[in-house]
């Protein structure tokens, strides 16, 4: 049998179409704040202070949410040299392996980033335009949270695929 | 135990920021440290320095391959440099170089370029294993010079100032642009001779051109120029915009962002509002697989640095090698071992915090460390078995892996002959750094 084409059960969704909404305009956001600041700063000698930190933090939040939708469509940096020598009938078992062990590791990550994110909140530490840090490090246990049940739900489509073969 | 159990799940195609990522918790856990460090380590990531300049230019290299951009330089190198006796290699290589440069090593080269140059080549009687071959391996080419992204990531990680690996990756990316160039003169030569009498159908590139206008090539280089100039200004306002000072790189990043998108949706309107969301989304899967790599490394490294790992290999290593040319040997064998299983973000982030404190145990400036590593990462993409350029080549135009491989030998030896070249004359990366 060959793979199981990629996502049949995960087409866009209401919550895969918020991920690509928040990343399309965190990203416009991170562009007009980057233009502007060297437009300020060059044309009307106007520096921005608050700019530079905000810009890191959409930088970061942009990148996370990019990398969770890297695992909706399976486009994480992986080494697939040994799984292009695979036959196909071996890849469920394999896929459905990797998938439990990047969903147990996604949801520990995740379980330790609301950790981080409580100890933070209870410093009371300030970041970006004075809000508190633990808000922008929410992403952290959001991003791998999401992951995680991404993840599994790649295990399920793999256990489908063993189940139903021929 | 951990290390091979982590081993072997990477092979079997697990992400490797998961890999990475776990590792940094179980090591962390096992010296009875509390995990959360890290996402101390990973947040840390966002106060790196010119960091916003990732995003910003990966995006210009996508909104440049999505635009007609690729078919624009085509078109004029075509015009400047068709002539040549090898003159569409020469024009492959060049295209292939500039555009790396903006869009990096995501083969987004060999699949913008490759549909266009590929037939044309063919077309103009180049024996299929050279163009083959060829395309292949200028699919990485051009990562040398600036603003390359796998640069700015080893500055990124490695702590050495971008502005420095920017000048010092000009000389070397010339070298390895101009063997390739040779070669390709050489087989045009030949081919000529072999063809003399057919006309070479140089132009006619892209429907712009018309293949009968061969003979009055005047009117058209002047066009492919007016047509092709504002992508052609970009490098070259960037370029100065960084080495005369006046901007930074994260600067840069962001003009050439506004400066793409100005001339790509206004002067050739062949981007639109729709278009925004998917490049804007194909960018960002993109750097974010590289950014939580990235991230997961920054924990995992400190660990390693924490444990002296670094230092102790440099300890075991100096026992046994004890001269500086041999231990550059070794560094080549492993990188270019390295270049061809995982790809070059990844290799970047990982090895260059190990491999640093070593070479530098040797002597070796890092700013040339960056080149020799940047180097090996592009040749490695295109040696077989795995290197990642060759499956794309082999995909983009459909032709059988092992005829691949065989194509892009002789391109490989030249490759290798430039990075000894670029490894053992230091001089060569150096000369215009204080």
């Amino acid at each position: 049998m060959a793979s199981p084409p990629e996502d049949e059960n995960l087409k866009s969704s209401i919550p895969d179409r918020t991920e690509d909404a928040l990343l399309t305009l965190l990203t416009a956001l991170l562009v007009v704040l980057a233009v502007s600041q060297i437009v300020l700063r060059n044309l009307f000698t106007v520096t921005l202070m608050w700019a530079e930190p905000v810009v890191r933090m959409l930088v970061l939040w942009t990148a996370f949410l990019g990398a969770l939708i890297a695992a909706r469509e399976n486009r994480h940096i992986r080494i697939d040299a040994v799984l292009r020598l695979l036959p196909d009938e071996k890849r469920p078992y394999v896929d459905l392996l990797v998938n439990l062990f990047n969903a147990v590791a996604c949801g520990s990550l995740a379980a330790i980033a609301a950790d981080f994110v409580h100890d933070e909140h209870a410093y009371g530490m300030r970041g970006a335009l004075e809000l508190p840090t633990w808000i922008f490090q929410l992403i952290f246990p959001l991003a791998f949270g999401v992951m995680c049940w991404r993840y599994l739900r790649r295990c399920l489509s793999s256990l489908r695929s063993i189940l139903h073969k021929p | 135990m951990t290390t091979l159990a982590a081993l072997t799940l990477a092979l079997l195609g697990s992400p490797l920021f998961i890999i990475i990522a776990a590792l940094a918790v179980v090591s962390f856990v096992g010296e009875g440290i509390d995990p959360t460090v890290v996402f101390i380590e990973m947040y840390r990531v966002s106060d790196m320095p010119a960091l916003s300049a990732i995003p910003l230019f990966a995006l210009t290299g996508f909104l440049l391959a999505e635009s007609g951009a690729a078919r624009r330089l085509v078109d004029m190198s075509n015009a400047l440099l068709g002539w040549l006796p090898g003159g569409l290699g020469i024009v492959a290589v060049v295209v292939c170089a500039l555009l790396t440069a903006f869009t990096g090593a995501s083969g987004m080269t060999i699949v913008a370029v490759g549909g266009l140059l590929f037939p044309a080549l063919l077309r103009a009687h180049y024996p299929e294993g050279f163009s083959l071959g060829l395309l292949t391996t200028s699919g990485s080419l051009g990562l040398l010079f600036p603003p390359s992204i796998p640069l700015i990531l080893y500055g990124i990680v490695s702590g050495t100032s971008i502005e420095d690996l920017f000048v010092a990756g000009i000389a070397p990316g010339l070298l390895l642009v101009g063997l390739l160039c040779i070669y390709c003169v050489v087989i045009g030569r030949r081919q000529r001779a072999s063809t003399s009498g057919v006309v070479q159908p140089a132009v006619g590139l892209s429907v712009d051109v018309p293949a009968t206008a061969t003979a009055e090539a005047r009117p058209p280089a002047w066009s492919a120029l007016r047509e092709g100039i504002w992508e052609l200004l970009l490098p070259i306002v960037v370029i100065t915009g960084i080495y005369s000072g006046t901007i930074a790189v994260s600067e840069a990043a962001a003009l050439s962002v506004l400066y793409v998108l100005v001339v790509e949706m206004a002067v050739h309107r062949e981007i639109t509002w729709r278009h925004l969301p998917g490049i804007i989304h194909r960018t960002m899967v993109l750097v974010g697989s590289i950014f939580v790599i990235l991230a997961a490394a920054m924990a995992y490294t400190n660990f390693m640095i924490d444990a002296e790992i670094p230092t102790r290999l440099l300890g075991y290593i100096q026992l046994h090698v004890s001269d500086r040319l041999v231990f550059l040997m070794l560094l080549n064998i492993f990188l270019l071992a390295v270049g061809c299983m995982i790809d070059m973000f990844s290799a970047l982030i990982v090895v260059v915090p190990l491999v640093l404190p070593i070479a530098k145990g040797f002597g070796i400036d890092p700013v040339h460390l960056g080149i020799i590593f940047l180097t090996n990462l592009e040749i490695g993409y295109s040696t077989p078995p795995v290197g990642l350029n060759l499956f794309i080549a082999s995909a983009r135009f459909e032709r059988p892996i092992l005829s691949v491989y065989r194509a892009s030998i002789p391109f490989l030896l030249l490759l290798l002959c430039a990075l000894l070249i670029i490894t053992y004359v230091p001089q060569l990366s150096l000369f215009m750094i204080d």
